[in-house]
């Protein structure tokens, strides 16, 4: 088993522009913000596109691509299922307002899009999820993945709405707090969980090898997110925003390789005391 | 399909008690199958050494490979249907099908299967089925220098593995049966020097 780069690409590319969709149509529809959605969602489909050519590269043999349509029961297949719907309803999204006006309608089209978005996150969050790995043997590996594509979401609505011109809502900024919050509190429990997991996994994240991770993510995805956060709550400039997207986007890079590091070390058939299980 | 084979159900039976840890049943299998260098499709590790030596020193030899479960998670995971179940217990891969995602290779518990660098799919142990139907030992079964291993149908209670079975039933254990898999190998405790060991992977 091996950490596969692509899909370090492409989960990150996910959460970042499937929780940003999700977040301005949230922002546009409650409010009170109105954020051009043709402009947001072909954001949204390239950062798709980049992530989902780059998760092709992690199949041994990409050519087979189309065999992925088989097993419903497997959440990769959902995964697979739920792409060419939700591409087509982000297409509908991009020329809605760039070539055609399709009023209500487009509304409607976004919420189908929103919807498709949601159960994208999910069907990727519920991959990982997995009993035979004891480090992923936890519903915080769902929570976690959702929380961090809402992080991320928040702080690149925040981009948007600063992009065109408009001042971030209180609600916004709630959110971007809540979310920002919420995940740090799932990935300090999900750091504490790893130290008593069974089967080998007694997992201490200052220890080597996993301390350079660790303080990747606590320096970029914790610290350097809040002070752009407050700073840009403070002074709301666009550069300081996009450093805090950055830096959230560093974080979930840093985080999820300790994710799958943390899933490799696992001793189903102990050699040693501490890979005994016998408590279970 | 006649009514005689739809109850057969092959299966491995390893009587742990006899393992040395030679590794002829791995060489064995490489042999047969052609497996290819840096995949393995069946391994021999080593459990232990734990306790305080000399009376609580536990260790003993466990040879892996798939446990060909009832209910297995690589064929409700793998999305391209790769991964399938005979209608003789034995689970197989379909290279044709397999586009290599590995996704099997992380939700097998039992560390089982490994992706084949040349062909670029995923391979594991199939109990040598091909032999299996021709009323053959699967070549690990064949080479075991301790005769630790038997394999046949389980259903059949005249067969070697049932008999064999029927005498040692009070040592069969089946390995990591909280991961709800419940697979079809099955393992017979060693007498003496395993207690933790075995409480730690399985329950009888």
């Amino acid at each position: 088993m091996q950490i596969h780069r692509a899909l370090l690409i492409s989960t990150t590319c996910q959460r970042l522009s499937l929780g940003m969709f999700i977040l301005c149509v949230l922002a546009n529809q409650f409010m009170g913000v109105s954020l051009p959605m043709h402009i947001v969602a072909i954001v949204t489909l390239i950062l798709l596109a980049f992530g989902g050519i780059a998760s092709a590269f992690h199949l041994a043999r990409p050519q087979r691509f189309f065999n992925a349509f088989s097993n419903f029961g497997s959440h990769l297949t959902q995964e697979a299922f739920i792409t060419p719907f939700l591409g087509v309803a982000l297409l509908i999204c991009c020329a809605d307002g760039l070539l055609f006006d399709l009023g209500m309608v487009g509304v409607v089209i976004q919420w189908v899009a929103f919807i498709l978005a949601i159960a994208f996150l999910i069907s990727t969050g519920l991959v990982y999820q997995l009993s035979s790995r004891p480090a992923w043997n936890t519903p915080l590996v769902l929570i976690i993945f959702l929380l961090t594509a809402a992080q991320a979401g928040t702080l690149a609505t925040d981009v948007m709405i600063l992009a065109f011109g408009q001042t971030i809502p209180v609600g916004m900024v709630a959110l971007s707090i809540i979310a920002f919050v919420a995940c740090l509190i799932a990935q300090i429990a999900y750091i504490q969980r790893l130290k008593s997991v069974g089967y080998g996994v007694d997992v201490n994240v200052t220890d080597s090898p996993y301390k350079g991770t660790w303080l990747g993510w606590l320096i970029f995805g914790v610290i350097l997110v809040i002070i752009c956060l407050v700073a840009t709550l403070a002074v709301p400039f666009l550069a300081l925003s996009l450093a805090a997207v950055v830096c959230s986007i560093i974080g979930i890079v840093f985080w999820t390789i300790l994710f799958y590091k943390v899933a490799l070390k696992v001793k189903m058939f102990p050699m040693y005391e501490v890979d005994l299980n016998i408590y279970m | 399909m006649s009514d005689t084979k739809k109850n057969v159900h092959y299966t491995l039976l390893i009587d742990l008690d006899k393992c040395t840890g030679c590794q002829a049943c791995s060489v064995a299998c490489k042999m047969e199958n052609n497996v290819d260098l840096g995949v393995f499709w069946n391994r021999v590790k080593r459990m232990g050494p734990v306790g305080q030596f000399p009376d609580n020193l536990e260790m003993f030899y466990f040879p892996n490979q798939c446990m060909h479960c009832e209910e297995p998670t690589c064929i409700e995971v793998c999305p391209t249907k790769a991964t399938y179940k005979t209608d003789t217990g034995v689970v197989l891969v379909d290279a044709d099908r397999c586009f290599g995602c590995q996704y099997c290779i992380w939700a097998c518990p039992y560390d089982a299967r490994t992706l084949n660098p040349n062909t670029k799919t995923v391979e594991k142990c199939i109990m040598c089925v091909h032999l299996l139907e021709k009323g053959e030992k699967p070549m690990c079964v064949y080479t075991c220098t301790t005769q630790c291993r038997y394999a046949g149908d389980i259903n059949d209670p005249d067969s070697e593995i049932s008999q064999y079975l029927a005498k040692h039933k009070d040592r069969q254990f089946k390995i990591h049966p909280e991961f709800k898999n419940n697979p079809s190998v099955i393992y017979l405790m060693p007498r003496k020097g395993a207690e933790t060991l075995c409480k730690s992977i399985a329950r009888s």
